[in-house]
C-alpha cells in the first residue's frame, strides 16, 4: 500500500452477541476505489460492513478512516464523517415520499430553523454532558449549508437516477424494488459520502433490474465514489470491481484484483460456480 | 336526533382525537402504547386549574402553561425512565407507564382531593339553531363552551399537527423515524432528538385534551383522562396503531357512531348503559377484518426480508448442489 487508504480495517473480531463471526478480518479501500466482498452464505459479508459501520459490537481490531481511528463510534457519527451505508433489506422508508426519503437523507445538512435547533440541541447537550461530568464529548450536529446547496444536492443525485423524477411525491412503499433500491442509492449520496457501503444491491431484484443497479453502481464509481460492496452474485460484483476480497467462515480467504480472483481457478470453482 | 347525535358525536371526537394523536405519536417513535396518557391529561387539567388561580389570569393562560408544564414533563419521563428501558421490546415500557399512570392518578388525590373541581367559567347558555332535528322535532343545540370551544380547538390543533408532521424536518425525521428506526440512525437522523420531540408533542395534545374534556364534562377529578383511556385506545387501534391521521378519523367514527347510539337506543327501546358495546365493537370487529386498523399500513411481518431470507436460502441450496456435482 503506497496510497494512503481511505479506509482499513484491521484483524476486526465481531458479531452478535458474544459469539464472534469475523475473527480478524481485514480490508482496505483506497480513494476512489470499487472494492467486493464475496464469499459463501455466514461468512460474514454483511457482519464486516456493519462493524465497520458501528452496528455491531467489535471487540478486537481497528477501522480507520482517513487516518482516523472510527472503531466503535456510533453510526451517527461514523455518517458525519463521510461514509454511507446502504443496508440490504428494510433501506427506505415506505411511508414517506422519495423526496422526503431524499430530504432524510439530507437530515445532517442543516439550514434555516432546524439549524438552529440542532444547534440549540445541540448547546444544551453540551451544556447538560458538563453539568453531570460526563466530559466534553463533543456530539456532533451536522453541517449548516444554505437551502440552496440542500436543493442542489437533492437535485444532483436525481440526475443520477431521473427515473425516480416523477415519482418525488408517491409514497416509496409503492414502488417496485428496483425503484425503491435506486431511493435507497439516492438518499445514500445526497452527502456526497467519500465512501459508500452497499449490502447485497441485488437482493431480491429481478436479473433486468440487477443490471440497471449495478450500471448505477459504476457511474457513481466513475465519480470518484469510493465503495465496498458485499455481493451474492460474486461474477457480476468481480466484473466491476477494481479489488475483491473473499471471505469464508469470518476470515479472509483470497484477496486480489478483481479480474485476478476472476482468473484464479480455485475462486472459480468455489464461488463462481464453475 | 340523529343530527344532535351526529353533532354531539363531532364534539366528542374534538376531544377524543386530541388525546389519541398524542398516543399514537408516542406509540409511532417508542413502540408500546403509553398507558399514562389519560393521567398526563388529568395533570393538564388540573395544571390549567393551579396556574389561573396561581398566576391569577384567565383560561387561555392556563391552558398554555399547561401545555408547556406537560410538555417537559413527558421529556422528563423519556429521561428518567423510558429512555432507560429502550431496546428491551414494548412490556417494560408498557408496564412503566401503568406505573407512572399511578403514581400520577394517587399524587393529584392526595393534592386535589377526590372531588370535582371546575375552571370557574361560568357555563353560557346553548346556542339552538334554527335547523329542526327530523327525527325528534326539536332544534339542534350547542352549547358555546362545552361545544364550540373543544370543536374549534381541536381543528386548530389537528391543523397545526398535520403540518409539523407534514411541512417541518423534525416532524418529517419523527415520521421516518417511526416507520424505520434502524434506517433513521444509519442515515443520521438525531434519534434521541427525535423521541424527546415527540414526548413534548405528544405530552403537550396530553395537556390541551385534559383541558378541552375537562371543559366538555365541566368538571374535573383524578379519573378525568383515564376514563376516557379506553375510548382513545379504542380509536387509535381503529385507525391504525402509530399512524396519527389514523388516530383522526378513528376518533370520528368511534365517538360519532358511540353518539349515534342513544336515537337508536330511544327507538329501539334499548338501555342506554350499553353505548359502550358501540365502540369497543367497531374496535374487535376492525381488529379481526382489518389487524393494522383503517389507514394503517399492512402489519406484515417485513415481507422484503423475508423474501430476501428466501432466495438467499435458495441460492446456497442451489449453489450447494452444484459444489456436489462439480
Amino acid at each position: 500500500m503506497t496510497v494512503a487508504a481511505l479506509l482499513s480495517a484491521e484483524g476486526l473480531v465481531a458479531g452478535y452477541g458474544e459469539v464472534p463471526i469475523l475473527h480478524g478480518v481485514s480490508a482496505h479501500v483506497d480513494p476512489g476505489e470499487l472494492v467486493a466482498i464475496i464469499g459463501p452464505n455466514g461468512a460474514g459479508k454483511s457482519t464486516l460492513i456493519k462493524a465497520i459501520f458501528g452496528l455491531i459490537r467489535v471487540t478486537e481490531g481497528t477501522v480507520v478512516f482517513e487516518g482516523e481511528d472510527i472503531t466503535r463510534r456510533p453510526p451517527e457519527r461514523i455518517v458525519s464523517r463521510g461514509i454511507s451505508y446502504v443496508p440490504q433489506v428494510a433501506n427506505t422508508f415506505p411511508a414517506l415520499t422519495v423526496r422526503e426519503n431524499l430530504e432524510m437523507g439530507a437530515y445532517l445538512l442543516n439550514y434555516g430553523i432546524s439549524g438552529m435547533i440542532s444547534r440549540v440541541n445541540g448547546a444544551v447537550v453540551d451544556a447538560l454532558r458538563k453539568l453531570l461530568g460526563l466530559g466534553g464529548a463533543r456530539r456532533w450536529y451536522g453541517r449548516t449549508v444554505t437551502k440552496a446547496y440542500m436543493e442542489g444536492r437533492i437535485e444532483a443525485v436525481l440526475e443520477l437516477f431521473p427515473d425516480l423524477r416523477p415519482y418525488l411525491k408517491t409514497r416509496t412503499g409503492k414502488l417496485s424494488g428496483g425503484q425503491q433500491q435506486m431511493v435507497a442509492l439516492a438518499r445514500a449520496l445526497i452527502l456526497e459520502p467519500k465512501l459508500l457501503l452497499i449490502d447485497e444491491p441485488s437482493a431480491g431484484l429481478a436479473p433486468r433490474l440487477v443490471d440497471a443497479i449495478f450500471r448505477r453502481i459504476q457511474e457513481i464509481h466513475r465519480a470518484g465514489t469510493g465503495m465496498l460492496i458485499v455481493e451474492q452474485n460474486a461474477k457480476k460484483a468481480l466484473g466491476m470491481a477494481d479489488r475483491g476480497y473473499v471471505l469464508e467462515m469470518g476470515r479472509n480467504r483470497f484477496t486480489g484484483p478483481a479480474k485476478d480472483l476472476l482468473a484464479n481457478p480455485d475462486v472459480r470453482r468455489m464461488y463462481l460456480g464453475g | 336526533m340523529v343530527l344532535q347525535a351526529l353533532l354531539n358525536g363531532l364534539v366528542e371526537a374534538s376531544v377524543i382525537v386530541l388525546a389519541a394523536m398524542g398516543l399514537s405519536l408516542i406509540y409511532g417513535v417508542k413502540k408500546f402504547p403509553n398507558f399514562a396518557h389519560g393521567d398526563m391529561m388529568t395533570v393538564g387539567a388540573y395544571f390549567a386549574l393551579w396556574a389561573t388561580s396561581t398566576l391569577r389570569a384567565g383560561i387561555v393562560v392556563g391552558l398554555i402553561a399547561s401545555i408547556i408544564f406537560v410538555a417537559i414533563l413527558a421529556v422528563v419521563f423519556e429521561l428518567l425512565v423510558f429512555s432507560r428501558l429502550e431496546g428491551r421490546g414494548p412490556v417494560a415500557p408498557l408496564i412503566a407507564s401503568v406505573g407512572l399512570a399511578l403514581i400520577l392518578q394517587n399524587a393529584l388525590r392526595v393534592a386535589y382531593g377526590t372531588g370535582q373541581l371546575t375552571y370557574g367559567v361560568p357555563l353560557p347558555d346553548s346556542w339552538v339553531s334554527g335547523v329542526t332535528d327530523p327525527l325528534t322535532g326539536q332544534l339542534v343545540w350547542i352549547n358555546p363552551l362545552q361545544g364550540v370551544v373543544p370543536l374549534v380547538f381541536a381543528a386548530v390543533v389537528v391543523a397545526l399537527i398535520t403540518f409539523i408532521l407534514q411541512y417541518t424536518k423534525l416532524g418529517k425525521a419523527m415520521r421516518a423515524t417511526s416507520d424505520n428506526a434502524d434506517l433513521a440512525r444509519v442515515t443520521g437522523i438525531d434519534v434521541r432528538l427525535v423521541r424527546y420531540a415527540t414526548w413534548a408533542l405528544s405530552g403537550a395534545l396530553a395537556a390541551a385534551g385534559g383541558v378541552m374534556l375537562g371543559f366538555r364534562v365541566n368538571g374535573i377529578q383524578p379519573l378525568l383522562g383515564s376514563s376516557v383511556l379506553l375510548l382513545v385506545f379504542a380509536a387509535v387501534i381503529l385507525g391504525g396503531i402509530g399512524s396519527p391521521y389514523g388516530a383522526m378519523l378513528g376518533a370520528l367514527v368511534i365517538s360519532i357512531a358511540q353518539n349515534l347510539f342513544f336515537p337508536f337506543a330511544v327507538l329501539t327501546d334499548t338501555p342506554v348503559q350499553f353505548v359502550l358495546i358501540v365502540p369497543f365493537g367497531i374496535m374487535v370487529l376492525v381488529l379481526l377484518l382489518r389487524p393494522q386498523g383503517l389507514a394503517g399500513r399492512p402489519l406484515g411481518f417485513d415481507l422484503p426480508p423475508l423474501r430476501a431470507e428466501l432466495r438467499k436460502l435458495a441460492e446456497s441450496v442451489s449453489h450447494s448442489w452444484r459444489r456436489l456435482r462439480g
